[in-house]
């Protein structure tokens, strides 16, 4: 178990981040360019949804409406997207959907917020000025800006994100490096639980140094004088 | 507080009459902000208030269990529902706002204790007592909250008292890092030096002039933190490494109700919306008051 436990975590990760970035980023560029419109609002009512359902009990939630009541989707259970694509990725949607719920909420605040900043900045209007289009103001000029903290945030709540895989793992019983570490904590197995936690304490570590590297790649300035 | 210090000093030229309609807008926008720090207030004193009188509130017992009535929808004897052992869900969910909210407050308490006195420590004395510290700190912060939540509880053993510690250490990494960096901004300033060198004693300095000016963001952080020890603590009984089951916990009837999702909905259903309405209290009303206390965020939310 303590070898084969560890590949879904990494797969379900990848799925739930990618899809949360690409549904979060729009969604809060929308938000943040019609201020206060439905969109506005749709933004927010998922961000501090996602912030305040936890994983477990949006897991179970979900669950019960589209596995019990709809039965659209399975309630458990774990097909590696490798060998069997179709059925691997339908396994993951519940959990992925669980995951990235909070996921979507963060990127979007964040988004939301750095890009209003941004937008009343003079050199938007300058932009806006020399009659580059509005799409071209915000996404070029403007996501330049917010990429920074939002990147920040990211490597920040990695610790929410683990936070978020353990318990979405659990619930699915997805056989990842949560389930792992929380079954080996409730069979005392220690060697198990230290390999566990000193692999995401690495995994941790990996990211934030990553997410500090990329601050050089997303900012020109911060070249000249590099660390 | 160093509101004045942090905001660049209004021109002199300002009539009295301008100066006053500018102090206005700002309380206005104050106030207006404050919109989200009370109603996060009105449903955390609800919470705390349910806490207070469950005894008095709660219609059964939290553990009295009646198995001829078990897995009941809800009806007006039971207005939650019944779980699996015939325990009504609605004093189940009350007593749960106890362990829930006192988790929380402990765990924070203490983490903020021993992480501003580590901060504190660090940041006055400096050199190898500062190195080796943080040192420390930074192993702490290299694993994620819940991870090392897991760890202490699989060292320290099930059962309350062990989560709010499990929790309290996994939160002195991050308390003390903040302190740290706003004691070294505090130390650096002229008046520190000016009362080290009136001979004011070391502790009355620490006491009187250093403690209070890193106090706002720390309270900022606290508040935010609380609502953070109240989601691992139910995640780590949801786990089944936090408090033992008899205990009316929110995390441990969600896991319990798991298994029933298909019979019983409720039984997950009413402590996990307990849960989420008191964090998001909880949310509202650190993010209102580090709106309203941090001179730093004052601005960027509008």
């Amino acid at each position: 178990m303590s070898t084969a436990g560890t590949v879904p975590t990494p797969n379900h990760r990848i799925s739930t981040g990618t899809t949360a970035t690409a549904v979060g980023v729009p969604l809060s560029v929308l938000a943040a360019v019609r201020r206060n419109s439905w969109i506005d609002l749709a933004a927010s009512a998922i961000a501090i949804g996602g912030n305040a359902f936890p994983s477990f009990y949006l897991g179970v939630v979900l669950i019960w409406v589209f596995s019990v009541s709809f039965q659209w989707f399975p309630s458990m259970g774990y097909v590696s997207p490798w060998s069997d694509p179709l059925t691997g990725l339908w396994h993951l949607a519940l959990p992925a959907l669980t995951l990235g719920a909070w996921y979507v909420g963060l990127i979007a605040t964040v988004t939301r917020a750095s890009l209003l900043e941004v937008l009343s900045q003079p050199y938007m209007a300058a932009a806006r000025a020399r009659g580059e289009p509005g799409w071209r103001v915000v996404w070029v000029h403007g996501m330049r800006n917010v990429a920074m903290p939002l990147v920040t945030v990211i490597g920040l709540q990695l610790g929410g994100m683990l936070r978020g895989a353990v318990m979405t793992e659990v619930v699915f019983t997805l056989p990842g490096l949560g389930m792992m570490i929380t079954s080996a904590v409730q069979t005392r197995e220690y060697l198990v639980v230290q390999a566990g936690i000193m692999i995401t304490a690495l995994l941790f570590i990996t990211v934030n140094f990553a997410v500090d590297r990329t601050y050089t790649l997303l900012d020109p300035r911060l070249r000249k004088h590099g660390r | 507080m160093d509101a004045e210090l942090a905001r660049p000093a209004p021109p002199p030229a300002l009539p009295p009459i301008a100066r006053l309609a500018r102090t206005l807008a700002g309380a206005g926008r104050r106030l207006r902000r404050q919109h989200k720090a009370m109603a996060g207030g009105a449903i955390v004193l609800l919470f705390v208030l349910a806490a207070v009188f469950a005894p008095w509130l709660a219609p059964y017992g939290p553990t009295q269990q009646n198995f001829a009535d078990a897995m009941q929808g809800p009806s007006w004897a039971h207005p939650m529902g019944t779980d699996s052992f015939g325990q009504d869900i609605l004093a189940r969910t009350l007593y749960g706002a106890r362990s829930a909210l006192w988790i929380g407050f402990a765990s924070v308490a203490l983490g903020l204790v021993a992480g501003v006195a580590v901060g504190l420590l660090a940041g006055l004395r400096g050199g190898r007592v500062e190195w080796a510290l943080m040192r420390v700190v930074d192993g702490l912060l290299a694993f994620p909250e819940l991870i090392m939540a897991m760890a202490f509880m699989a060292v320290l053993g099930l059962g309350m008292g062990n989560v709010i510690l499990a929790l309290a250490l996994s939160f002195v990494g991050p308390f003390a890092r903040t302190v740290r960096a706003d004691v070294l901004q505090v130390k650096a300033r002229p008046f520190i030096e000016a009362a080290r060198l009136m001979g004011v004693p070391e502790r009355e300095v620490i006491l009187r002039h250093v403690l209070p000016n890193v106090a706002a963001p720390i309270l900022v952080q606290a508040g935010m933190r609380i609502s953070i020890a109240i989601l691992l603590a139910s995640g780590l009984s949801f786990l089944g490494l936090g408090v033992v089951p008899p205990t009316p916990d929110w995390g441990l009837m969600i896991a319990e109700g798991r298994g029933f999702v298909a019979m019983a909905p409720w039984m997950s259903g009413m402590p996990g919306l307990a849960l989420a309405t008191l964090l998001v209290g909880l949310n509202l009303l650190a993010e209102g008051l580090s709106d309203t206390l941090d001179p730093r965020t004052g601005g960027t939310h509008a």
